[in-house]
């Protein structure tokens, strides 16, 4: 029953995203030009799908078929958000400092803080895979491919 | 017989040492170019046009062609791999490569990605040898209306593709069509959904989407799942990563059928080996006995999309060889290239320098053969990341995935965009929608709007353009069989399942 829940919520807060983007798809679509001299404007496509959104948003909002099947048939034991919530939060905060600590410390600093606070892994292992990685990245993108990544304070 | 002997005096001069290094390196450079996410075929040809201002017009041709489909067949090991396509076609060999992996299958898949690459890429230069011209005239035949026509039987192919809920399916195919709005229109010029960010007036660039959406979003969902270990425990024996005889036979007629597909396809302008994939792999998905297996690690699919897409190739040069239409992106800096030469081309081309033209084919059969003998043997390498624990593999993914997005425009925003779509594409995973259709209509849809309205504009407004045109029409009807019988076959797997499910527990609680 509690899997039939989850489901049934997770049906449902998907359908109220897809009808508020469909809702707000029309709003945006309404301020552009549907049909002009020349044919059709800019708003006539995002108009249609703004109502096709909303219409198929509802439908699966009060859709009433196969309920149990797909609750117990995808139903998934032992899984967390946690992690994933974590993983965001590290990515957002390299991201943050991306402009300060340049593109390489950062990925140095975002897989150390990948292996060793999320896995586990110890310091040294982290930071030595960390260190290589960056090392072959520098040589790949940068010496080779002639990518601008970006740099930072420390001028790396 | 003028045609073989052409063909011969093509392979003596592809056959250069100049011309055959050209082709390792374009070959190479391609493949590794379409493993990382991010760098692309048409961008690199672009970096390496101009480097290529000192050299014979065919050597750089040769090495501009060995990059385009080096990076196709680079772009399946990724999908296949990681589930990350490093190339829009490869998007059609994550659906069944990547669980191929999962069951520590990730040799046979990649055989088979190459083996199919040899395949299409094959087919497509004979094609591109003995019906261009005919086809070329097929090809100038593709208005507006027919191509808007084409993109919709393409989106079609949606309900194919998997088998999940076709309210999800549309929903998706929806979400995706609306984000390719977001951006400069390019008939009108206004500015449309970019919330007033200079950074999204060239629209949401589809390698940001697409990994996001499947590379970052399945790092998510795996974060989400119980922990796993590596995908393979043990080093596979050398026939355990090959394909048997058994399994290449009974690929044969997806392979044929998907490279004909592809071909026919790449000729037509606009079109693309996209499309030409997603095609191939609705068709062999309709026509197998057991349609169930697709999407869950089925042979066919790998070959399907694989072949397809390399055969479209061959076809895309058609336009550009025979009426200086380029077919593809990548197609259109290979115009660029030839501009550079002074190699105008059209129908003279053929004429007034068949030499050049036919070594390049030439090189085009070598080429192929080459990346299957530079990529076979490194497939025990490629499998054995596999055995590599899951917590290892994910950071290193994590930052290809960021690397390869920034190198798309050097944007520190397209690295926000990229976990915005890794968010989404978890969410998606967890409510089970489907990404497919998403990221198809994501790269169908720009094409699709600019030909309905196009179309539109040319007919006066009156939308009958699409009927009165036979070809036009007949792909609407292809369009409307495929959407009926996608929903039967549905239909029929529902009553199948619940069937199922009533012999299982015939007393319901």
């Amino acid at each position: 029953m509690g899997r039939l829940r989850f489901h049934l919520n997770a049906k449902r807060t998907a359908g109220a995203c897809f009808l508020a983007l469909g809702l707000v798809t029309i709003f945006g679509a309404s301020r552009l030009t549907y049909y002009s001299e020349t044919g059709p404007g800019d708003g006539f496509l995002p108009l249609w799908l703004g109502v096709g959104i909303t219409l198929l948003a509802l439908l699966l909002l009060g859709g009433r078929s196969t309920r149990e099947r797909e609750a117990q048939g995808h139903a998934q034991p032992g899984t967390s958000p946690r992690k994933p919530l974590l993983l965001v939060g590290l990515l957002a905060a390299g991201l943050f400092l991306l402009p300060w600590l340049g593109f390489l410390l950062t990925i140095l600093a975002l897989m150390v803080a990948l292996l060793c606070l999320l896995e586990g892994v110890s310091l040294a292992r982290s930071l030595l895979a960390a260190v290589c990685t960056s090392l072959v990245l520098y040589l790949v993108f940068t010496l080779w491919l002639q990518v601008p990544l970006t740099v930072g304070v420390f001028g790396i | 017989m003028e045609i073989l002997s052409s063909l011969v005096a093509g392979f003596a001069a592809a056959a250069s040492p100049a011309n055959l290094l050209a082709c390792l390196i374009g070959v190479a450079v391609g493949f590794v170019i379409g493993v990382l996410p991010g760098l692309g075929a048409p961008g690199t040809i672009a970096m390496i046009l101009p480097l290529m201002a000192g050299t014979e017009p065919a050597t750089a041709l040769i090495l501009m062609a060995g990059v385009y489909y080096g990076a196709l067949f680079g772009g399946a090991v990724s999908a296949i791999l990681v589930n990350t396509p490093g190339v829009p076609t490869s998007v059609v060999t994550t659906l069944d490569g990547y669980p191929l992996a999962r069951q520590g299958k990730a040799g046979k898949a990649l055989c088979m990605a190459c083996l199919a690459s040899l395949f299409g890429g094959t087919f497509s230069v004979i094609g591109l040898t003995l019906i261009a011209p005919p086809l070329a005239t097929f090809a100038l035949r593709f208005g507006p209306p027919e191509i808007f026509s084409l993109m919709v039987l393409g989106l079609a192919t949606l309900g194919w593709l998997g088998e999940d809920s076709m309210l999800k399916t549309l929903l998706m195919a929806c979400l995706g069509l609306l984000i390719s709005t977001i951006g400069v229109d390019v008939v009108s010029g206004s500015v449309r959904f970019t919330f007033g960010l200079p950074e999204l007036l060239d629209g949401v660039p589809f390698v940001v989407a697409a990994v996001g959406l499947f590379a970052v979003g399945e790092v998510l969902y795996n974060a989400y799942r119980p922990s796993q270990g590596p995908v393979i425990s043990h080093a596979p024996r050398l026939r355990e990563m090959l394909l048997s005889g058994r399994e290449m036979l009974s690929c044969l007629p997806t392979l044929l059928r998907s490279s004909a597909l592809g071909f026919l396809v790449g000729t037509l302008p606009g079109a693309g080996a996209t499309i030409a994939a997603f095609m191939a792999y609705a068709m062999e998905k309709r026509l197998a006995r057991d349609p169930q297996r697709f999407g869950r690690g089925a042979l066919q699919g790998v070959a399907a999309s694989e072949s397809s897409d390399n055969a479209s190739t061959g076809g895309a040069l058609v336009p550009l060889f025979t009426l200086g239409l380029p077919g593809s992106a990548s197609t259109a800096i290979l115009l660029g290239g030839l501009l550079m030469f002074g190699l105008e081309p059209g129908p003279g081309l053929m004429k007034e320098h068949s030499g050049f033209v036919w070594t390049v084919i030439a090189s085009m059969y070598i080429g192929n053969l080459m990346l299957a003998a530079v990529n076979l043997p490194l497939i025990p390498l490629l499998v054995r990341l596999l055995r590599v624990r899951y917590t290892w593999l994910y950071p290193f993914i994590l930052v290809l995935c960021l690397v390869g997005t920034y190198s798309v425009r050097n944007e520190p925003f397209d690295l926000v965009l990229l976990c915005i779509f890794g968010v989404a594409g978890f969410l998606l995973r967890v409510g089970q929608f489907p990404i497919a259709p998403l990221v198809l209509t994501l790269v169908l849809g720009p094409l699709m709007e600019r030909a309905l309205r196009r179309s539109l504009i040319l007919a006066m407004g009156n939308p009958l353009t699409f009927f009165s045109r036979p070809i036009s029409l007949v792909l609407l009807i292809l369009a409307v069989l495929f959407v009926v019988m996608g929903s039967l076959h549905r239909r029929r797997q529902q009553d199948r399942q619940q069937e199922a499910d009533t012999r299982v527990s015939p007393v319901s609680g």
